[in-house]
């Protein structure tokens, strides 16, 4: 699912989805910023999604 | 929202249809695979196979990952399940597949300590709750999901927790597509490509498809309007004379995959000798395990566990289900001794599984013909 970054805890962030919040793993998206859409999967950021990608 | 409403427009979905069924020739049929179970669900749930003419057949195929999991590693986790002092986390769908002493939910029902988790990091989360307990998690799926359990590994090692371990099931998406590919008399002419696990490992990976076995795979998405618009460009692909990997998924899918995630499952785990599949046999270097260097997390050497391969019930077709030579409701118990609320196989279990999908959206009580 994509969901949207609202705030960022260390390696956690606070995202947006269609659903409601949750928290999830940045681990591999370190540099996550509030604003940004991101691919989760299991509660876990995997990239970064580019919104301007075809 | 956005990345959905617009992939399920009525109109482009129309639109799409007709230059579909433009590029059929009539009296041919052509048999395309869906690989991920999550296309499967996306067919059913939206109808799609009433949008398509009748010389193009859509195959289910072997990506849903619960249904793959074989009956001797369910009476594994509930072995692991039964352990003193232990906590077995998994996903919901895990709970209720059937292995050759029932379900994980039925061990839980006699006593085991077994609890759904949404994640592997709710696992860990629970182990540092509850410091007295170990919390072994019985972690599934492809090259999507290994990610976080990598994640939650590495995690562990940093927080030096000591009370959890990873009983590892991930299993690799080329072996079943390679033993499919393999099938003697394969009525296979084309491959929609998994579009969760390419987000992982790329579409590069899926060359040998087209340069080793001469079928055509595009990589796809999960709304209507990606599958439609995928088997438009396959049935170009077999108009022009081309047979090639694409990518329909270019919003999120890579050439190359996700460095940061292969990375972390590299760094974690690594490709088991074999690996049993349900309706696949063992196959070679399909699965993942822990490395050596997270031998401490590994419930597979932290616990006895019996390791025994178990017959699936004579009655239950899922392997042929899972390799397309079944539909589901051409299965004898479909429906009737095997039900969403009482399954035989892992077909029927998650809402991947194409036995599931079929029963859930009714689309089997209709005539053919009468299902637009």
């Amino acid at each position: 699912m994509t969901a949207r970054v609202l705030s960022v805890v260390g390696s956690d962030a606070l995202v947006e989805t269609g659903h409601g919040t949750e928290w999830v793993a940045v681990d591999l998206v370190p540099d996550a910023a509030p604003g940004e859409l991101l691919l989760c999967h299991a509660a876990l950021a995997l990239l970064r999604v580019e919104e301007d990608a075809p | 929202m956005r990345y959905v409403d617009e992939y399920r427009s009525p109109d482009l979905a129309r639109a799409l249809a007709a230059e579909i069924a433009s590029l059929v020739r009539p009296g041919e049929l052509v048999r395309v695979m869906e690989v991920c179970g999550g296309h499967t669900h996306t067919i059913h749930r939206h109808g799609l196979e009433d949008l398509l003419p009748p010389e193009l057949e859509l195959v289910h195929g072997p990506g849903c990952p619960v249904c793959v999991i074989p009956m001797g590693r369910i009476d594994d986790a509930i072995a692991l399940a039964e352990a003193d002092g232990v906590v077995l986390a998994t996903f919901g769908d895990m709970m209720r597949v059937p292995g050759g002493r029932g379900s994980l939910l039925e061990a839980k029902a006699r006593g085991a300590d077994v609890r759904m988790v949404y994640s592997p990091l709710d696992a860990l989360a629970l182990a540092r709750k509850e410091p007295d307990r170990h919390v072994a998690f019985f972690a599934i799926g492809f090259e999507t999901t290994a990610p976080a359990t990598a994640v939650t590994l590495l995690r562990a090692r940093a927080e030096h927790v000591a009370n959890f371990s990873v009983f590892c099931n991930h299993v690799l998406i080329e072996p079943p597509l390679r033993a499919i590919l393999e099938t003697p008399g394969l009525q296979v002419d084309a491959f929609i490509g998994p579009g969760h696990v390419s987000t992982v490992i790329g579409s590069d990976r899926y060359r040998f498809v087209a340069e080793e076995y001469g079928r055509p795979l595009v990589v796809t998405a999960f709304e209507p309007v990606d599958m439609l618009q995928s088997l438009v460009m396959l049935l170009r692909q077999r108009a022009e004379g081309r047979c090639e990997i694409e990518n329909q998924y270019t919003r999120i899918v890579r050439s190359e995959g996700n460095e940061r995630a292969l990375a972390a499952i590299g760094e974690t785990m690594e490709e088991r000798e074999d690996f049993e599949w349900r309706g696949l046999g063992t196959l070679p270097r399909s699965a993942l395990r822990l490395r050596e260097t997270f031998a401490e997390w590994d419930a597979e050497r932290l616990f006895p566990l019996p390791g025994v391969r178990i017959e699936d019930p004579k009655a239950c077709r899922c392997g042929e289900v899972l390799t397309g030579r079944l539909r589901p409701e051409e299965c004898g118990v479909f429906g009737t001794a095997c039900t969403p609320e009482m399954p035989l196989g892992t077909c029927m279990v998650s809402s991947e599984g194409a036995c599931a999908a079929v029963f859930a959206y009714g689309r089997h009580r209709l005539p053919v013909g009468a299902r637009a």
